[in-house]
């Protein structure tokens, strides 16, 4: 809804100057304000905790502009410290696995390699569970059918309020025109000679892991109850990625009410149709700051949440009864003959090492444009690896 | 008009010399009167006469001529009366009262300038004004002419029949002046031909006379206590109000004065005036609003014969709302707002709607490119009543689908205003204005959305008088605001959001002249102010829309006040005013309760309280007080200063950038206070040559309380919770104002430049609510530097120029520094809030008037207006905007009006 009258609002301001013009133009960096962001979510997790950090860089520019060298020390007032090594550029993983336990004040404190120290202080976040996910037949604002992901908590307490969700997503992919064969090139000069052997990679059943990136938050203060039905997630019946089997984990952080406000206003600053004219825009205190220069800004929240999260699974057809999934590629068949009696070369060897195309079956159409003794598909159509992981993750249940 | 006839037919008879002409004749008189006389003479010689009987007087005359001419003879017997001859055709003698008729026009060529000068035919014009008639005194005679003659009279007060003392008696083009004595009796040395004389004096509405003077002679004038103003001279004495005003900060805009401005499509507008002269800026190029010495858009009252209009602008500021041929001024109280005046922190633009002409059927009309508009005045009892209406519509719809922009094939916008102004005057004591307004805009943006919104107003100004000294007003008044939007699509979620405002108030307004020294206004007024700030439903069947409904909000605002206007001596004198508001909340309402100490937020709610129908759940009162006082330092050079204070119970909640209709206002509330605003000005004015030119220097400091903000990242639309959204700190603004003015002469107009800045604060222990470290920051409408040029240039008396150039200061903008990747996803960094500012802003307009011809017979008065609107092309941003596209930042820059627009007008008035 309030999508929808932005999305109103910014053909009004396009209206408004109808009479003249409204031109790109080009963003001239007039100023450039070198900060440091921090991405730091201790949870209450047992795992080596990941702290990202960086600097903002210029509007013109994309280059991700890593925080190399710092020093990053994650205490509590317990006396315990947990350092952290940097991986990556950028990313500093912590040395052993914690986690934070209520009632401690951590501290995070880095030590940037030109001299300044940054902190916050927080203190874990109170409990919650989720009670189940559910699955739900709607329509979308354009009218189109899918299914939503529901997240439903409680929270007899009433005190934890504030959500934050993440999901990964992990969906099976099973080519339509899969087969356990494949074909061997046996000779590639005359006479050529190709043979159906068993495959010698697994490529029925493939997984592939998405994770969210968007800015998923709720709160229940305002309602009578900590009871949270949250929608997650939507998806189109013509998604590809539930077309067989799709798997949901849900992670539930419980937000300070600053946190849920410091996301809150971060998204609504950056909604995907966003016209910054109807929000005011300005910059968004975190609550980390510099030891060196009080008025120093600093990007980020650093969060101390406790997480809850749930799995879902569920199949095509338990969402979608009697309905065909969709798969992202049409599969045409093709036959390449073994020998051309024309030019001497061989379509289907070629075929074969341009590795576009993967073994069906035997030929068995009797359609005349389809000459070849073998059925080849697009591999797309007949190799999950084209689209995933054959691994399957340790979590899978079918 | 007859006298004008005849003088085009001496020019072509005038060659003819007459034979009988030095015919002697020997004739005598006893105790005839004129009429006699030439009977007597026409039965005697073969001359004829032409008169009209009326000009002859009855007095008896006794003489004898004996071989004198007919030219003696008459001019002996004439010598006395105000009448003068002509012979033509050598037997015609035409009689004239005081014009000489002029044989020929080219006649006096050879003679001396001087005499030229003093031989001139005094063409009189037909006077539409009936109010100023045209009195001749003395007689035209040819030769031993005195360049000057001495005009006495005595000027009485039309109610007492009293002499009145100290009025001011000016011929001004002229600059020729005189100030009666305590016997009412002045004295003037007025050039021979025709003047035009003033009566100024504060209190009773000046009045002006048009002479013709032939010969010293006296005239007695009449003059109206102001209460009974007669709307087309209210005008011509502000120009002394200059420096005689006591209420510093006031300006005043004639319709009159506005004509010759380039127009901006083809409309005359009394409010994009305003914004040329110092202290008042526009909000900007397409913007609503106007900025008033540092203060926010919606601290300005706008009343329309005294209701309420919340939104003076059609097409996101374009236009104004208000029709320019059914108004008759336009009071901008910028400094001090007088005591009878609340609700409102930074000023008052008081908009009075022309009386209809109770004797005469007349007529306006305009036909432009872009609107027409027609006005009638039309008399319903003779002399006593009559009604004013007004219709303006645009037909822009033609325009944009004109336009090539093919997302604009389907886009409509509209807008009309229509008005109605009833007058009637009972008797001497009681007279009932009631005046009715709609406004009504309607845009529908790429087919599937439609805005619609409108002010609809009326009033009842009941004006009662109940001796010599008192006199008072009871008003009824009543407003609505309301704006609609309709989103209309195929899929499944059309809907309709409405917003409206209405408040119905009354005023009672009492006037006292207690003495020479004190007069009173007092009064009481309140309102009632009832909100629905949003109701979203769906508008079919299909639609899956939750309707959401925002709670209705009601408040009552009240307040008595008094002010004395206190005349100490002639130099000095004071207005005096003290008003106590009082704004009551009232339920039926929910009002929700923060914990102390901590961030306005959702978070830190303690509590929600139910308040039942009309219960009281918040009061906010003060006492306000509105001092100004003026010094002559002589009589052209005057000194003002005033203080105020003022509060302010309802907040308009705007997007960052500019106001739009879309825009909804906000009562005050337990969490929401009322915004507080101090002023403190001082004034230097200074009139050169009776008023020809005006200087004036004026300065002020404004600090305020209260001020609304918002949050970033806040959001109105459909939130019922407005209060975690805003923030409210201290502001501050300051600024220099020039203006010099030039009333009067081929050239005229006016430069001014204001130096002002304005500043607001906002700061809290919590990161969320401070803004800038909590430090003073510029607002959305600090500009610094504006300057102004109105120019008009009379090229003939039916060509005129004009122009008018316009400079701001670029408005502050946030704008984005750099951007960083958070949790994978791109954002934009802000810089601190209006950091920097878009390109400054200036544009030249240039206008033509062409009167249409001065023939004496037509059926209507018309000029055509042909103006370019930024005749320099300049392409001024109106916004600088930033939207994330496939994940990466844009930003554009929009502009209205990025070439000259060129646009005629046809007005006509009958």
């Amino acid at each position: 809804m309030m999508k929808l009258l932005k999305k109103h609002l910014i053909k009004f301001l396009f209206l408004v100057t109808f009479l003249g013009c409204v031109e790109p133009i080009a963003i001239e960096t007039i100023s450039y304000d070198n900060f440091l962001v921090v991405e730091a979510t201790i949870t209450n997790e047992l795992k080596k905790h990941t702290i990202k950090l960086s600097r903002t860089f210029e509007i013109d520019k994309t280059d991700f502009n890593a925080e190399t060298g710092a020093q990053i020390i994650v205490s509590d007032n317990q006396n315990n410290t947990y350092s952290f090594s940097e991986t990556l550029p950028g990313t500093y993983v912590s040395d052993l696995n914690f986690k934070a336990i209520p009632n401690l004040e951590y501290t995070l404190k880095i030590a940037t390699n030109n001299g300044k120290v940054y902190t916050s202080k927080q203190k874990l976040t109170v409990n919650s569970t989720i009670e189940e996910l559910t699955t739900k037949v709607e329509t979308s604002t354009e009218g189109d059918q899918g299914v939503s992901i529901i997240v439903h908590s409680f929270n007899p307490n009433n005190n934890s309020n504030y959500y934050r969700y993440t999901f990964e997503e992990t969906y099976k992919i099973s080519p339509p025109f899969w087969s356990d064969s494949e074909l061997r090139v046996v000779s590639d000069t005359r006479p050529y000679e190709v043979e159906v052997v068993q495959r010698t990679v697994d490529n029925e059943n493939c997984y592939k892991t998405l994770f969210s990136n968007q800015i998923l938050i709720t709160e229940t203060k305002s309602l009578s109850e900590d009871r949270v039905n949250f929608p997650i997630r939507f998806i189109l019946n013509s998604d590809f990625i539930i077309s067989k089997r799709y798997s949901i984990l849900v992670k539930q952080h419980v937000l300070t009410a600053a946190s849920y406000n410091y996301y809150e206003t971060l998204k609504k600053l950056s909604g995907s149709d966003n016209v910054f004219a109807q929000v005011q825009p300005g910059f968004i205190n975190g609550n980390i700051t510099s030891d060196t220069d009080v008025n120093e800004k600093v990007i980020g929240f650093f969060d101390v949440v406790s997480v809850a999260e749930k799995r879902l699974f569920f199949n095509y057809e338990d969402v979608f009864p009697n309905q065909t999934s969709y798969f992202p590629s049409t599969c045409d068949f093709v036959a390449p003959i073994l020998s051309d009696p024309f030019s001497g070369e061989s379509p289907l060897i070629d075929l074969i090492k341009d590795n576009t195309h993967t073994y069906y079956k035997e030929n068995d159409t009797g359609q005349s444009h389809l000459e070849g003794r073998y059925l080849l598909v697009p591999k797309i159509c007949g190799d999950c690896t084209v689209l995933g992981s054959n691994i399957k993750p340790s979590f899978w249940i079918d | 008009m007859k006298k004008c006839i005849l003088l085009v037919l001496c020019v072509f008879t005038l060659q003819i010399q007459s034979q009988n002409k030095e015919d002697l004749i020997s004739i005598s008189f006893t105790e005839n009167t004129l009429k006699e006389v030439f009977t007597l003479l026409e039965n005697k010689t073969s001359f004829q006469f032409f008169y009209i009987d009326s000009w002859l007087e009855d007095d008896k005359l006794t003489k004898e001529f004996k071989n004198k001419n007919i030219e003696f003879i008459l001019k002996d017997i004439l010598r006395k009366t105000s009448l003068n001859f002509t012979i033509i055709d050598a037997k015609k003698i035409i009689l004239t009262k005081g014009n000489l008729i002029h044989k020929t026009l080219y006649e006096e060529k050879n003679e001396l300038i001087v005499e030229e000068d003093l031989e001139r035919p005094i063409y009189i014009e037909n006077v539409v004004d009936e109010n100023n008639e045209t009195i001749i005194i003395g007689k035209q005679t040819v030769g031993n002419k005195k360049k000057s003659y001495t005009i006495k009279g005595i000027v009485k007060n039309k109610q007492t029949k009293n002499p009145v003392e100290g009025v001011v008696v000016l011929e001004r083009n002229k600059k020729i002046s005189s100030t009666t004595d305590s016997k009412g009796v002045f004295s003037l040395e007025l050039p021979y031909g025709k003047n035009t004389i003033e009566t100024l004096l504060l209190g009773f509405t000046p009045s002006s006379k048009n002479l013709i003077v032939f010969g010293d002679g006296s005239i007695n004038i009449t003059i109206n206590e102001e209460s009974e103003m007669l709307d087309e001279l209210v005008i011509k004495t502000k120009k002394e109000s200059n420096v005689k005003e006591v209420i510093s900060g006031i300006t005043q805009i004639n319709i009159e004065e506005i004509k010759n401005i380039p127009q901006v499509l083809g409309e005359r507008d009394i409010l994009k005036v305003a914004t040329t002269l110092p202290g008042i800026k526009s909000a900007g190029e397409g913007a609503e609003g106007v900025n008033v010495r540092g203060g926010k858009v919606d601290q300005n009252l706008f009343l329309l014969d005294e209701s309420v209009m919340y939104n003076p602008a059609h097409f996101l500021g374009l236009f104004s709302a208000i029709n320019p041929f059914t108004t008759s001024d336009l009071k901008v109280y910028k400094g001090n707002i007088p005591a009878e005046f609340g609700g409102r922190i930074s000023s008052v633009f008081d908009i009075e709607t022309k009386d209809a002409d109770t004797e005469k059927f007349k007529g306006e009309a305009s036909i432009g490119v872009v609107t027409s508009n027609v006005s009638l005045e039309i008399p319903i009892v003779k002399k006593k009543s009559g009604l004013l209406v007004g219709f303006r519509s645009t037909y822009s719809n033609w325009v944009l689908k004109s336009l090539n922009d093919k997302s604009l094939n389907n886009s409509s916008a509209s807008f009309f205003d229509v008005i109605a102004k009833y007058n009637h005057q009972f008797n001497e004591k009681n007279r009932l204005k009631i005046t009715a307004y709609h406004s009504n805009d309607d845009f529908r943006i790429a087919s599937d959305t439609t805005n619609t919104y409108g002010n609809t107003l009326a009033s009842i100004n009941w004006s009662h008088k109940f001796n010599d000294k008192n006199h008072g007003n009871l008003i009824l008044s009543s407003s609505n605001y309301a704006f609609n939007i309709n989103y209309n699509s195929i899929g499944n979620n059309n809907f309709d959001l409405k917003y409206t405002i209405n408040e119905i108030g009354a005023k009672l307004k009492m006037h006292y002249s207690h003495s020479k020294k004190h007069s009173f206004d007092y009064g009481i007024s309140s309102k009632l102010y009832n909100v629905s700030p949003g109701r979203l439903s769906p508008s079919d069947n299909n639609s899956i829309i939750t309707p959401i409904t925002i709670e209705d909000e009601r408040g009552l605002e009240s307040a008595v006040f008094i002010s004395d206007n206190f005349t100490v001596n002639k130099k000095l004198s004071f207005n005096l005013g003290l008003r106590y508001s009082v704004y009551l909340g009232l339920g039926e309402s929910t009002q929700r309760y923060y914990a102390d100490n901590s961030p306005t937020t959702d978070a830190n709610l303690i509590n929600s309280e139910q308040f039942k129908n009309n219960e009281v759940y918040q009061t906010y009162q003060g006492l306000e007080y509105r001092f100004s006082g003026r010094y002559f330092l002589n009589p052209e050079l005057s000194l003002k200063a005033s203080l105020n204070r003022s509060f302010q119970f309802i907040h308009r909640l705007s997007n960052n950038t500019t106001a739009s209709p879309t825009d909804a206002w906000k009562l005050s509330d337990v969490n929401i206070k009322p915004q507080e605003g101090i002023q403190v000005s001082l004034g230097i004015f200074k009139n050169i040559n009776v008023n020809e030119y005006e200087l004036s220097i004026e300065s002020y400091y404004k600090d305020y309380k209260n001020v609304l903000d918002y949050k970033v990242g806040a959001e109105f639309l459909l939130n019922e919770r407005i209060e975690t959204q805003v923030l409210q700190g201290p502001g501050k603004s300051y600024g220099i104002e020039f203006l010099a003015k030039k009333n009067v002469g081929r050239l005229n107009g006016w430069i001014g430049y204001s130096y002002s800045r304005s500043f607001i604060k906002l700061d809290s222990p919590f990161d969320e609510e401070r803004v800038n470290n909590g430090e003073f920051f510029p607002t959305n409408f600090d500009k610094p530097h504006d300057f102004n040029l109105i120019a008009n240039y009379k090229l003939t008396k039916r060509f005129s120029l004009s122009s008018n150039f316009t400079y701001q200061t670029g408005r502050p903008i946030t704008y984005p520094t750099g951007k960083y990747i958070y949790q994978g996803n791109e954002y934009v960094l802000y810089s601190d809030r209006n950091q920097y500012r878009i390109p400054d802003y200036f544009r030249l307009d240039i206008g033509l008037n062409i009167e249409g011809n001065h023939k004496i017979k037509k059926f209507a008065h018309s000029f055509w207006n042909i103006s370019v609107y930024n005749i320099l092309g300049r392409n001024n941003p109106f916004a600088v905007f930033f939207a994330t596209e496939n994940g990466t930042v844009k930003a554009y820059q929009s502009s209205i009006f990025s070439t000259p627009i060129p646009t005629i007008t046809y007005n006509f008035k009958f």
